[in-house]
């Protein structure tokens, strides 16, 4: 990528679709909710049916894939290549957590592929892509500060949530006086490239990063005035202009969380292991 | 009808805890309620200081030692929680991204009430009637990054209005914003003094800014003493505020160069109001006895940008097919409203960024294709914060830095440092931690840093932005000298056209992405459209001439330029 | 809550945002499946070891977060809270030094002390991370090591040698400038 031209690729994007309209509460929980059950089955149709919901949710968002595209793909590049780690590193390890050992076809002969095998990688890749589009759909339609308000109703106290609003506030300024910085320095002869020797690479980051925490500390002494002085933090509480009321849709959505959480757990138990194997 | 005093210091004297001297000293003075002060000083003066303790970050946030008496709005500061304080006095500071702590206009205007845990509907009835206070009530949903500087403003002074305050309190208002940006902020602050009869307190130093709409007294404040107390008229007609460092109108100096003086019934404060009657024969003998300009004789071109475009994200068109060239030895201003495009023009001279189109040559030979380390051996590049660009410890390393990166030995270093070092004038700090110079020697230690690589282009993205009218002054005089003594050719990136005019001979325009003017610095001044177009504000000269019924007006800018530079380099 | 709280709630912000932006591929050298080496790991360092193991945790977070979010290559929730310990364990710098260093002292003990708080930190942090890997994925422990170890190490070198440099300029600075003349 042109280091010149960085965009921020995930943000909120208002399109008034029924996921925007719902309280960042709902949806913080039903992310949580989503990673939670995700981390706890190894079950490749449940996990498969949340990917599938997963993909639903997001298109009812009706984000323009164009804007994600490419961080789709980027996933599923990382992913597979992380599958593919796992596949160099342990072989075998399919057919030992499975318990059976059904032989497809052999590269050599520690790299054999079995059918356990290619289940046992296709959990851990379904499970990585799964909490893909519920973290992309999060991002996309929660308002920043309204996940900030969210986090203080699940009771993160409200300094911490302001520290996220307020990292979200300064990230642009923060990215563009790292890349001003960068460029003054690159204009000094200062070279991060492969061009030089790594001890080289990084000692001139070290000259790139001093300035650039100086400079930060300096605006955080005036972001403290500026908040100091419009009363922040005198309360045990605060409230949020941007928190959205719980509304109908709020309740379904979470009801729809409670009614699927016992099946699910159902399921879960009733498989022999941790893998759904029904070969 | 006497108004009660709402400010009141009696022989107020602070220190802050890690100085060894005191920052004000023995300070008397009441502002009375509804008045509209301007406190005018040098930087350093301590006219920052008088404003921290009116709002209360000292003694609350800012330690140190004080005697005498304050009161403010009927409160002791240092006996008052900060938080009741600030019911009674708000403050616009000067950082418009530092106080701007909201994701959306709204958001941030209803931070006060957020922090007083107010019930969520009372915000919004609240909050849009503090926006349309400040007319930003159509902007509730915007994100800060969708603003101007002038709108941040607007919103963090809606921010202190959402609580009823008595006493509006800018420190440095005018600071981040581009002239013709802060014209409409100045306006807006005696909009709400008329509507609302709030007292209101403005630090600045750029003067005739602030002085574009009327106001009741300066206080002038220098090492920490109250020098004067008087109105703007009677202020103006003595030469006391160039003695302590603050600019006056460049109409005055006008007036002045053309061996006028003034008079307080001559009502100097503003153009408008200024009574011509006595000057008028005065300044148009002035204009008239003008000596012939020659003009300068062409030098062979250093640098040609031909059609260069950019866009950041292939959608927005930054620079538009761009092309000028520029002279050995010359001293170039590259004009524009924030945002216009000027910093991504210097960043592809520099070779930070490659353009989308066009090409660029230096003496001739194309050099689009040089990476940076190539180009940084032509042209040198100043940033604006100089402490966007220190990275040592010591000076002498800093200026050492470049060289050092480059591979020189380490006695040609200290030769070329030492050398440096003495041109600058910083010879004898050079064994000092960059930590204790003040913010325009800081600036000095990155010019020095930039000029041991002997470029033949120095680009300088705002470089007087923050300095005090002597401190620019002083550095504006050092480069010129450079310029003079060793052909430096130079480009300075600006909004301020004060420095364009005087320190320049050539201005090029940048509005929206299109280079709309590229000519002489008098001819640009004088044509007032142009300027609009560009959103920079016409100088009070091209008011003045206009009024003195000049139709040549840039040679009547052309002859202010010449006697004031002759004046000022004695 | 007092000005101090506010004052650390800002610097969670910046350190969190720097850290975040630090973290971005265009900053870094990728190296090993979704390890990259973190010029940033030494932002983090820098910030915990400023101010205590509570920033340093929230900005370990945060900052993990945001990278992920922004580079686009998921949300690597068990990497996160690694950043978060990593955070935790050099923010004892502090204590463990009766805040020498906010008095402008950085002597070589405490260096020493910052190197292994750092390579502690990174052991235990990406430890539990490859822990979790192994636990809620059921990767192989062999491979979740391997990175654990890869990320541990580099993380600790590029801290030591980054992060220390920056905080001895920034001792130094703390330092009160007393007894300069021109020479």
């Amino acid at each position: 990528m042109d280091k010149s031209k960085i965009t921020f690729g995930l943000s909120y994007i208002e399109t008034g679709s029924p996921l925007h309209r719902l309280s960042g509460f709902t949806k913080l929980v039903l992310f949580l909710w989503w990673i939670t059950l995700i981390l706890t089955t190894f079950d490749l149709r449940v996990l498969t049916g949340f990917f599938i919901v997963g993909i639903v949710l997001l298109s009812l968002a009706q984000i323009p894939f164009k804007v994600y595209r490419p961080f789709v793909f980027f996933m599923v590049y990382i992913v597979t290549l992380n599958t593919l780690f796992i596949y160099l590193f342990a072989p075998l390890q399919g057919p030992e957590f499975i318990g059976s050992h059904t032989e497809l076809f052999i590269f050599t002969k520690r790299y054999v592929v079995t059918l356990e095998t290619l289940v046992y990688l296709a959990v851990i890749a379904v499970k990585f892509l799964a909490i893909f589009p519920m973290a992309l759909l999060f991002v996309f339609s929660t308002h920043p500060t309204e996940f900030a308000a969210s986090l203080n109703k699940i009771k993160v106290p409200y300094p911490i949530a302001y520290a996220v609003s307020l990292t979200l506030r300064y990230l642009p300024e923060i990215t563009k006086d790292f890349v001003n910085i960068l460029h003054a320095q690159q204009a000094r002869g200062v070279d991060i490239s492969r061009n030089v020797s790594l001890r080289k690479r990084i000692r001139n980051i070290a000259s790139i990063l001093f300035p650039l925490i100086l400079s930060s500390l300096e605006k955080a002494d005036v972001i403290t005035n500026a908040m100091t002085l419009r009363g922040f933090g005198k309360g045990h509480s605060r409230t949020w202009y941007n928190a959205r009321p719980m509304a109908i849709g709020d309740w379904v959505v979470l009801a729809a969380m409670a009614v699927w959480t016992v099946p699910h757990f159902i399921i879960r138990a009733s498989i022999d292991g941790l893998f759904w194997y029904p070969f | 009808m006497i108004a009660d005093p709402i400010v009141e210091f009696s022989l107020f004297s602070f220190r802050y805890e890690s100085r060894k001297e005191a920052t004000l000293e023995d300070i008397s003075l009441t502002i009375k309620s509804g008045e509209k002060i301007l406190i005018a000083g040098p930087s350093g003066s301590g006219k920052t200081t008088i404003g921290n303790c009116l709002n209360g970050l000292i003694p609350h946030s800012f330690k140190g030692v004080g005697s005498g008496r304050l009161k403010v709005a009927g409160f002791e500061p240092a006996s008052t929680d900060l938080h009741e304080l600030s019911k009674s006095v708000g403050t616009v500071l000067q950082d418009t991204d530092g106080q701007f702590v909201g994701l959306s206009v709204g958001e941030d205007i209803a931070f006060a009430l957020e922090n007083d845990a107010r019930p969520r509907d009372e915000m919004h009835t609240a909050v849009s009637r503090a926006a349309s206070l400040v007319e930003m009530g159509e902007y509730l949903n915007r994100s800060p990054f969708a603003l101007s500087g002038g709108q941040k403003q607007r919103v963090s002074l809606a921010g202190i209005l959402i609580d009823d305050v008595d006493l509006l309190l800018f420190d440095e208002p005018l600071a981040n914003l581009d002239p013709a940006t802060g014209k409409l902020a100045i306006e807006l602050i005696d909009q709400l003094h008329r509507e609302t009869g709030k007292t209101i307190i403005i630090i600045e130093h750029r003067l005739e800014d602030v002085l574009h709409r009327p106001i009741d007294r300066i206080i002038l404040i220098d090492r920490g003493k109250v020098i004067a107390d008087e109105s703007p008229d009677s202020m103006l007609t003595d030469g006391t505020l160039a003695t302590h460092g603050i600019r006056e109108p460049l109409y005055l100096s006008a007036l002045r160069l053309a061996g006028g003086s003034l008079r307080v019934e001559d009502h100097p404060a503003s153009l408008d109001s200024l009574d011509l009657d006595r000057h008028r024969d005065n300044l148009v003998s002035w204009f008239d006895s003008r000596p012939m300009v020659a003009e300068r004789p062409h030098q062979p071109k250093l640098l040609t940008v031909k059609g260069i475009s950019y866009s950041y994200d292939g959608e927005l068109t930054t620079l538009d097919k761009v092309g000028f060239s520029i002279e050995s030895g010359e001293r170039i201003s590259l004009l524009g409203e924030n945002g216009a495009g000027k910093s991504t023009l210097a960043k592809i001279i520099m070779g930070l960024i490659k353009p989308d189109e066009g090409n660029l040559s230096w003496s001739g030979n194309v050099i689009t294709g040089e990476n940076i380390s190539e180009r940084s051996r032509k042209i040198g590049f100043v940033m604006q914060n100089p402490n966007h660009m220190i990275s040592q410890h010591l000076i002498r390393d800093e200026v050492a830095f470049g060289p050092r990166l480059r591979g020189v030995c380490e006695a040609d270093v200290t030769e070329r440092v030492e050398s440096t070092l003495r041109t600058c004038g910083l010879y004898p700090f050079r064994n000092w931690p960059i930590s204790a110079l003040s913010y325009g020697q800081k600036k000095r230690v990155t010019i020095a840093a930039i000029l041991i690589m002997e470029p033949q282009l120095l680009i300088m993205d705002e470089p007087t932005a923050g300095q005090d009218y002597f401190h620019y002054t002083e550095f504006m005089e050092f480069i010129t000298k450079l310029n003079r003594e060793s052909g430096l050719t130079i480009l300075l990136v600006t909004h301020d056209l004060h420095l364009a005019l005087e320190y320049t001979e050539r201005s090029l325009v940048l509005s929206h992405g299109y280079l709309i003017a590229d000519d002489s610095v008098p001819k640009i001044f004088a044509d007032s459209e142009l300027l609009t177009r560009a959103s920079l504000k016409p100088t009070s000269l091209y008011g003045l001439a206009r009024k003195l019924n000049i139709e040549a007006v840039d040679e009547f800018i052309a002859h202010f330029i010449s006697s004031e530079g002759a004046v000022r380099s004695g | 809550m007092n000005k101090f709280s506010v004052k650390i709630v800002v610097l969670t912000a910046i350190g969190a945002a720097l850290y975040g932006v630090g973290g971005l591929p265009i900053f870094g050298i990728p190296i090993f499946a979704e390890t990259t080496l973190k010029p940033a790991m030494a932002i983090l360092a820098i910030f915990a070891g400023l101010y205590g193991p509570v920033v340093g945790f929230l900005v370990g977070i945060i900052g993990h977060l945001i990278t992920d979010l922004f580079a686009g290559w998921g949300v690597w929730l068990t990497w996160v809270l690694g950043s978060g310990i990593v955070g935790i364990v050099i923010g004892l710098l502090p204590k463990l030094t009766s805040n020498r260093l906010e008095k402008g002292e950085f002597p070589g003990k405490d260096i020493a002390l910052f190197i292994l708080l750092a390579l502690v930190g990174n052991i235990g942090g990406f430890s539990i991370s490859a822990l979790l890997d192994f636990l809620l994925y059921k990767e192989p422990a062999g491979k979740v090591i391997a990175q654990a170890a890869i990320a541990g190490s580099t993380n600790t070198i590029l801290i030591a040698i980054i992060g220390t440099a920056i905080l001895v300029m920034i001792a130094k600075r703390k330092k009160a400038s007393t007894g300069l003349s021109e020479e």
